[in-house]
């Protein structure tokens, strides 16, 4: 059937054909001269689940869990199961995936896809970490099971691979004990976005969590002034082991209404709010862990605050050499656009960089601005200083980077481009984001 | 309690095995899909410690004595029958193929009723038996569209009050569900001028009333009063519905 989807951003819409099948038959039966991609929740902020040139395969009846095994770490799921349940169901037994990005509905499907990291990258590294095995499913190539030691490319090219390979059924993830069920967390004033990198970078390794809140909706002295927030596991009762209901995401909904709100004059007030909201409790205390590692349940008005037109993330990982100079760099072109963030963030990366994989040793910096025509100005200049400063841009965050960028940034997309159509020469799985970069 | 349910793998079984399962009974699974009644059993064993046990089997081939021996044998006589199964096409309207028309004949109608008569013996005298038929507010009136769905439908639903009237005085429970719009693969994608109701809602309902002297419901109960109305209306109107 023909459906309207939005990314989580807005920035892209597009009417495209979807399918939600429920049995497997109906997954493995499709037909092979279709184009497709698969669609878990659809909280990418890029358009990475849905093309006008493919059908969108939505997986969320997918969502099994297959087998569990607590003396080896190791559970299997289907693709569409969310990081929700998996909370609710390891937390009770003293265990967790200990990668996981903000919001519980996501898929551990779409976790694969995007190779995403948490909040303690630093610590845990991104999401391919925890994959043992998948199972994909591929037109020309029927479903393949793949792990670091059995079809190792394909194992390399599926995650973080934008879900161009094929459709995830199932994954075989290794979970590790829960060390607390609740954090102890605190907030460390920032000064400025240098001092705001300044410290993120040295006090990383002291945290099992961390990142830090910066105000760049002023452009002033003391723009980039904030706190970081940082965490520590903590025993609490078991009350605090359970999640919570939530409000879900749904940035598709045409229904919905979106008053914009966010203008340069109301995105400082905002903030100003927010941070008070934040650091009213002054001094350590405990937050229960589901809504530490779930920031974005509560506040889903953020995404819609910025109306139908949406907005943009622009997320970069700064390599370590480069933090000294970069803060003042982007300062001064912030400063010259005069375009206020909605939100700006810096947290701590160590890794190493592969294919389209965001990661790499550095600092992560984010900033949503409005979808503008002279935030896109900002942005293209931030290309510019970016590739400069030799930083990479998220591409499952920024809906507007080119294939252009990207190839610049990225030092392996050559290959990446090449071994996907290694793999799949005729290119069945595409999305408005694969498009969008030329793969 | 020991539970059978035919027709698992997808929409309302699948909720109805989760719902069983959730609250401790033991199950055996039948439908056509192995790998998901696979994933289905394991899921429920992971999560809840379920006893699931499973066949694959398709309703339009399946000899119902040779299913009651398997059931049997390695679960024992179960204590609730619940025959879920059910299939549509949207070419089910005028002449449909042969093979089209035979299978919805059989799944809809002919498989619950063969397999149902197989299990009455041991089911008929069970102090907390029940049978549970699934029919569907398409039988209310004979329509262009659905017609051997609608048709076959309404033939269970005769079977299962005859069933109920056979079973007068004996301590096993006959239900039969008129079942309106679920969220199932069924609907998807369809426009459909009644809200649809979830299957984890619709099984709930269906596991919390096992045990009542029921007869037949509708499923939401307001589909009852739609369902009068479109029996109420005269010919001259009906036949100019496009339904």
């Amino acid at each position: 059937m023909k459906t309207s989807f939005s990314s989580l951003d807005r920035h892209t819409t597009r009417t495209c054909e979807y399918s939600e099948p429920d049995r497997y038959r109906q997954i493995f039966t499709r037909p092979s001269d279709a184009s497709m991609i698969a669609r878990g929740s659809g909280l990418s902020y890029v358009a990475a689940s849905f093309s006008e040139r493919a059908t969108s395969v939505g997986m969320k009846r997918f969502n099994r869990i297959l087998a569990f095994d607590r003396d080896e770490g190791r559970i299997e799921v289907e693709a569409g199961v969310t990081l929700g349940q998996l909370y609710e169901f390891l937390t009770p037994l003293g265990l967790h995936l200990p990668v996981q990005p903000g919001h519980p509905q996501i898929t551990i499907g779409g976790c694969i896809a995007g190779n995403v990291h948490g909040k303690n990258q630093f610590k845990e590294g991104v999401f391919k970490s925890l994959v043992r095995e998948f199972r994909l499913f591929h037109p020309d190539h029927g479903v393949i099971s793949a792990s670091p030691g059995s079809n190792a490319d394909i194992f390399d090219l599926t995650c973080g691979g934008l879900g161009l390979t094929g459709i995830i059924v199932s994954a075989q993830l290794s979970v590790a004990p829960l060390p607390g069920t609740a954090m102890r967390v605190d907030h460390l004033p920032v000064e400025d976005l240098d001092d705001a990198f300044r410290k993120v970078n040295s006090l990383a390794s002291e945290y099992d969590m961390m990142y830090c809140w910066c105000d760049l909706s002023v452009l002033g002295r003391r723009a980039g002034s904030g706190y970081i927030v940082t965490g520590r596991f903590v025993s609490e009762d078991a009350a605090a082991h359970s999640g919570r209901p939530f409000k879900p995401l749904d940035p598709s909904s045409s229904a919905k209404f979106r008053p914009r709100l966010f203008a340069n004059a109301l995105i400082p007030w905002v903030n100003r709010a927010y941070r008070y909201r934040e650091t009213r409790q002054s001094g350590p205390h405990t937050v229960p862990l589901f809504d530490f590692l779930f920031p974005a349940v509560g506040k889903e008005f953020y995404f819609d605050w910025f109306g139908n037109n949406g907005f943009v993330e622009h997320q970069v990982l700064i390599p370590t050499n480069a933090i000294e100079d970069y803060p003042s760099a982007v300062m001064k072109l912030l400063r010259h656009h005069g375009q206020p963030a909605a939100l700006a963030t810096v947290k701590a990366f160590r890794g190493n960089q592969h294919l389209l994989h965001y990661d790499g040793a550095g600092l992560n910096f984010t900033i949503d601005v409005i979808n503008r025509a002279e935030s896109r100005d900002l942005l293209k200049d931030m290309d510019d200083i970016n590739s400069r400063f030799g930083a990479i841009t998220n591409v499952m965050k920024d809906s507007r980077l080119s294939a252009a960028v990207a190839e610049r940034q990225y030092s392996e997309y050559g290959e990446f481009r090449e071994r996907l159509h290694s793999f799949d020469p005729k290119r069945r799985f595409t999305s408005c984001l694969s498009e969008r970069l030329g793969l | 309690m020991k539970s059978l349910i035919i027709g698992a793998s997808a929409g309302l079984g699948r909720s109805l095995a989760e719902v069983m399962a959730r609250a401790g009974d033991e199950i055996f699974l039948v439908s056509s899909d192995a790998e998901d009644l696979a994933a289905i059993s394991a899921d429920l064993k992971v999560r809840f410690g379920a006893k699931v046990l499973y066949v694959a089997s398709d309703m339009n081939g399946e000899d119902p004595v040779a299913l009651r021996q398997k059931v049997l044998k390695t679960f024992g006589a179960p204590d609730n029958l619940l025959y879920v199964a059910g299939v549509s096409d949207h070419d089910d309207s005028g002449p449909v193929d042969d093979a089209l028309a035979l299978r919805l004949g059989v799944v809809n109608f002919l498989a619950g009723v063969r397999i149902v008569n197989a299990f009455l013996p041991g089911l008929a005298d069970g102090p907390n038996a029940n049978i549970v038929g699934i029919g569907s507010v398409a039988a209310c009136r004979g329509r262009r569209n659905n017609s051997i769905y609608g048709a076959a439908k309404r033939g269970l639903e005769y079977y299962f009050e005859a069933l109920r009237h056979y079973l007068v005085g004996r301590p096993c429970r006959v239900q039969f569900y008129r079942l309106g719009y679920l969220r199932t693969s069924m609907t998807f994608g369809q426009k459909l001028p009644f809200p649809a109701l979830d299957p984890n809602t619709a099984a709930e309902i269906i596991h919390a009333n096992l045990g009542r002297d029921l007869g037949a419901a509708y499923l939401p109960w307001w589909w009852g009063g739609i369902v009068t109305l479109l029996r109420m209306l005269p010919w001259p109107l009906f036949k100019r519905l496009n339904i």
